[in-house]
């Protein structure tokens, strides 16, 4: 901002005059009060009419310092309502009517306090209830991912069980029981077997969790002999585990289950968890 | 007319400064509202006769000028200028005001404001004190086209368009004359 350019238009002796508009005279406080050349220069020009008014002073009569002093003794002694304090003592009989100044910027400042009063009141209950909504929709939102959660666990364990009883309705499989050996009595599972196509399906219901470098492998026992039949991925305890196809193997009279390491071996190794017919 | 003692006798030697007199105002004390009233009352007086030429109008208007001082002296922020620019414009405001509606009642509205101020521009040969006499000189040293524009701007509650039109001026002429009028009443004031 070029503060010469801007004194030179004239602009700081239209405003001490009073002559500036309101917004020139909020640009000129603005501005003062941003600079300090503005600010002495607006002083010293002030100071200058006040001394010039000054030499054109006329003393008034006395009677006006009384009549003023009556005046707002009186309405600093019996206001009861504030914003009425200060009512003109006529001087002069015919100007009585003039002087009672109405204070219609009181009214309109208290109008405009309730206003604001009242919308800031509006404001907080909008508020608020903005607030509680945006609660519930949080809510809301929670419940919903929780239930489609749900939702997704369902399906999946539907779409199983329907696999499950796909395999289940054959009724040329046989069902066997493979129990727990002594090491984990516990141990369970569901052994389906076709003897005619050799499929054979595998539903495990419960085994120890197995060491990270351990997998549980699944024997076929044909003549005496055990035959890799699968390695078994035992699911998180919250998924759906169900029926499972395994390797193929014809002429199958026993089943077992072992503790192999990960991805198994050609002889079973490890100890048998659960077995049916050895 | 004669300066009687204490009422209306300006003091030469400031009781006060402007802060404490603000707050002391603000907060209702009519001893320093008194010492306002005194130091101030005779230059607002000077301003509102040269444009309200009835006495008694021009007392009640010093009167009223006075009680909105003490009313709205809250208002007043001195980071924005000096006490005295914030009590001339709003006791010159009510000049005008007065001036106007006045003139409208008695249909002198297209006189206007010229035959009020040159009347009262006749009548100023009131007393003065000596402060005033050697203030007077000060100013007499003005040029006599800045006088007369200071006088019709500032006294006279005249805008710059009248001026131009009273003065048979061009606007832009009468901006310029403003600006060197003030400066050369500052350089005088120094």
């Amino acid at each position: 901002m070029n503060i010469e350019a801007y004194q030179a238009s004239g602009i700081l002796e239209r405003y001490t005059l009073g002559l500036s508009t309101p917004e020139e005279n909020w640009e000129v406080e603005s501005l003062a009060a941003l600079h300090p050349a503005l600010r002495s220069a607006l002083d010293s020009l002030s100071d200058a009419l006040e001394t010039y008014a000054k030499a054109h002073a006329l003393a008034p009569p006395a009677r006006v310092k009384d009549a003023l002093f009556k005046a707002i003794h009186e309405t600093e002694t019996n206001s009861i309502h504030p914003t009425e304090r200060g009512r003109i003592i006529p001087l002069n009989r015919k100007s009585a009517t003039e002087a009672v100044a109405m204070p219609f910027m009181t009214y309109a400042a208290a109008a405009a306090t309730i206003l604001l009063l009242a919308s800031a009141g509006l404001n907080l209950l909008l508020y608020k209830s903005w607030k509680a909504a945006e609660q519930n929709l949080a809510l809301v939102d929670t419940e919903k991912s929780r239930v489609a959660g749900r939702m997704e666990v369902q399906k999946a364990s539907y779409v199983q069980a329907l696999k499950d009883l796909n395999i289940l309705k054959n009724p040329e499989l046989v069902k066997m029981e493979l129990k727990g050996a002594a090491l984990a009595p516990y141990a369970k599972a569901m052994v389906y077997c076709n003897f005619k196509t050799n499929e054979i399906f595998l539903d495990v219901r419960a085994l120890p969790a197995p060491p990270d470098s351990m997998q549980y492998q699944f024997w076929a026992i044909v003549k005496g002999k055990p035959i890799d039949a699968g390695m078994i991925d035992l699911c998180k305890p919250t998924d759906t585990c169900g029926i499972h196809p395994m390797n193929p193997v014809a002429d199958a009279h026993a089943f077992a289950i072992s503790l192999e390491r990960k991805g198994g071996c050609v002889q079973p190794e490890g100890q048998i968890y659960a077995s049916f017919g050895i | 007319m004669k300066i009687k003692a204490p009422n209306t006798a300006l003091p030469t030697l400031p009781l006060y400064t402007e802060e404490e007199l603000i707050l002391g105002i603000r907060n209702k004390d009519q001893v320093m509202f008194g010492y306002l009233y005194d130091h101030y009352c005779g230059s607002l007086f000077g301003i509102i006769r040269r444009i309200v030429p009835e006495e008694e109008s021009a007392e009640d208007i010093l009167q009223e000028a006075f009680v909105k001082i003490w009313n709205n002296i809250g208002s007043y922020d001195a980071g924005k200028g000096r006490l005295f620019t914030w009590m001339v414009n709003l006791t010159r405001n009510l000049s005008i005001d007065h001036t106007r509606s006045k003139l409208y009642k008695t249909g002198l509205k297209n006189q206007g404001l010229s035959n009020s101020v040159n009347k009262i521009n006749r009548q100023q040969s009131v007393a003065q004190n000596t402060d005033q006499i050697g203030l007077k000189t000060v100013v007499e040293k003005l040029k006599p086209g800045y006088k007369e524009l200071i006088d019709l701007l500032y006294f006279g509650g005249y805008t710059q368009d009248e001026v131009a039109k009273e003065l048979n001026m061009p606007l832009g002429t009468v901006k310029t004359r403003t600006r060197a009028a003030l400066q050369q009443l500052r350089e005088l004031m120094k």
